[in-house]
């Protein structure tokens, strides 16, 4: 059985797995939590006691990673109840576009799904719960990242709000509401460490010219489409090729979020460009609309399933600003 | 002694104590606590930070050697560190006079 130091130096490894002089930092700690348990034991506190009792004093190992990753201006992800709660609805939100999914194939609805069946009002509440639930989910990954009163979570709250209330007004728009939703989680939860400041930028770059594009695809032309739709996939996948090696923020769950509706917007366009199915009403091509929401809808899915996953079994970190803090030292056990 | 009060002054604080002798971690909130009798007690972990902030300043600079079987890290102050120091120290000095001088009345 170890000793509640190497308990915690093991814990506080696997929080800074990764980052840069990660050997290092663990190192200095350990020799911190050491030497002054040693001068505990040298006092008359039995072992185990000075130990749990140095342990104490220097925080939780989530806190001090954080700590030690603020310096060089970098953040850790912190779990906190809340975000525990957020991954157990991103598994609901998984469900809701699961279903949605199933609910825009040509095979569920009567012929296809079309932008005006997004409007009616069964199917437009359930995206609307869809949006929501992604909304607490994106919130979750940003008050992981950097806590409940931090700028970016505020402004990814006022974007979810906003995204929410688009598409309430504007439902045909549901892969630009999307992309703005899933952009802002992504990007603005971007202070997980990232491992190199290039592929950060590199990624932040073409998530946003992906949002543009998304908004050009889903109002252009036809004769536009074309070119959107290339543009579109290229930018998606910058993100994937370049992007995900080159950070550690981005994982598999966050990367499916992000690129769920620009390549949905992708295929939409590149399916009407190749004429895809038989023309409708409006000289577009319904089965190319149905089967890029079917891509959207599954690829957030797919997301939130990762997320919920990740976040849910997190164990949250308790009190996160007091122990570091206040200056006076806690009573020993 | 209250967190506020402490707020901004650690990096004087680190370097004070760096002025004589090279020291670890642990060593330098023992010194911390030692010369102020107790009554400076710098939370733990906000002290690694600082550390590493005023290396990366180049006030400090480190270097790892093993002690006891372990790795240590051990800091101690360069050159520029020290001539901060010393701006640091006359910038407290005019701080604490003139805050004596107003409170000095107050009964």
């Amino acid at each position: 059985m170890n000793d509640p130091i190497s308990n915690y130096v093991t814990e506080l490894a696997a929080t800074l797995k990764g980052q840069r002089d990660a050997t290092d930092l663990v190192a200095e700690m350990e020799d911190h939590l050491r030497e002054a348990a040693e001068s505990l034991i040298l006092s008359g506190r039995p072992v185990i006691l000075a130990q749990e009792a140095a342990i104490m004093r220097l925080g939780e190992p989530q806190l001090v990673a954080r700590a030690l990753l603020a310096s060089r201006a970098r953040s850790l992800a912190l779990p906190t109840r809340f975000t525990v709660a957020a991954g157990w609805l991103a598994w609901g939100a998984a469900a809701v576009w699961a279903v949605l999914t199933l609910l825009v194939s040509p095979a569920i609805i009567g012929g296809v799904a079309t932008d005006a069946d997004l409007s009616a009002p069964w199917l437009l509440s359930l995206v609307l719960l869809g949006v929501a639930l992604l909304g607490v989910v994106a919130i979750g990954l940003a008050v992981r990242a950097g806590g409940r009163t931090d700028p970016r979570t505020i402004a990814t709250g006022l974007l979810v709000l906003l995204a929410f209330l688009g598409q309430a007004a504007f439902p045909w728009l549901l892969s630009l509401w999307g992309t703005l939703l899933l952009t802002t989680a992504v990007l603005l939860s971007a202070r997980q460490a990232p491992r190199s400041r290039a592929g950060l930028w590199v990624a932040v770059v073409a998530l946003q010219a992906a949002l543009v594009v998304t908004a050009l695809g889903v109002d252009s032309g036809l004769s536009q489409r074309g070119v959107a739709s290339l543009v579109a996939l290229i930018l998606t996948l910058t993100i994937v090729v370049l992007g995900l090696p080159a950070t550690s923020w981005l994982g598999t769950g966050p990367v499916l979020l992000a690129t769920a509706w620009p390549l949905s917007t992708a295929a939409l366009l590149g399916l009407q460009a190749l004429q895809f199915g038989d023309p409708g009403y409006y000289g577009d091509y319904p089965m190319a609309w149905s089967l890029s929401l079917i891509a959207g809808c599954l690829l957030t899915a797919l997301g939130c399933a990762l997320i919920g996953r990740r976040l849910s079994a997190e164990k949250p970190v308790t009190s996160p600003q007091s122990s570091l803090l206040t200056t006076k030292r806690k009573a020993l056990p | 002694m209250k967190g506020d009060t402490l707020k901004g002054h650690l990096d004087l604080l680190v370097l004070s104590v760096l002025a004589d002798n090279p020291l670890h971690g642990y060593a330098v909130i023992e010194q911390l606590r030692e010369r102020s009798s107790d009554a400076i007690d710098v939370p733990e972990g906000t002290l690694y930070p600082a550390l590493h902030r005023l290396e990366k300043a180049g006030l400090i600079t480190a270097t790892w050697g093993v002690v006891k079987g372990r790795r240590r890290k051990s800091y101690r102050l360069t050159e520029a560190g020290r001539r901060q120091l010393t701006e640091e120290r006359h910038a407290w000095s005019q701080v604490v006079a003139a805050v004596a001088a107003v409170t000095s009345g107050v009964r």
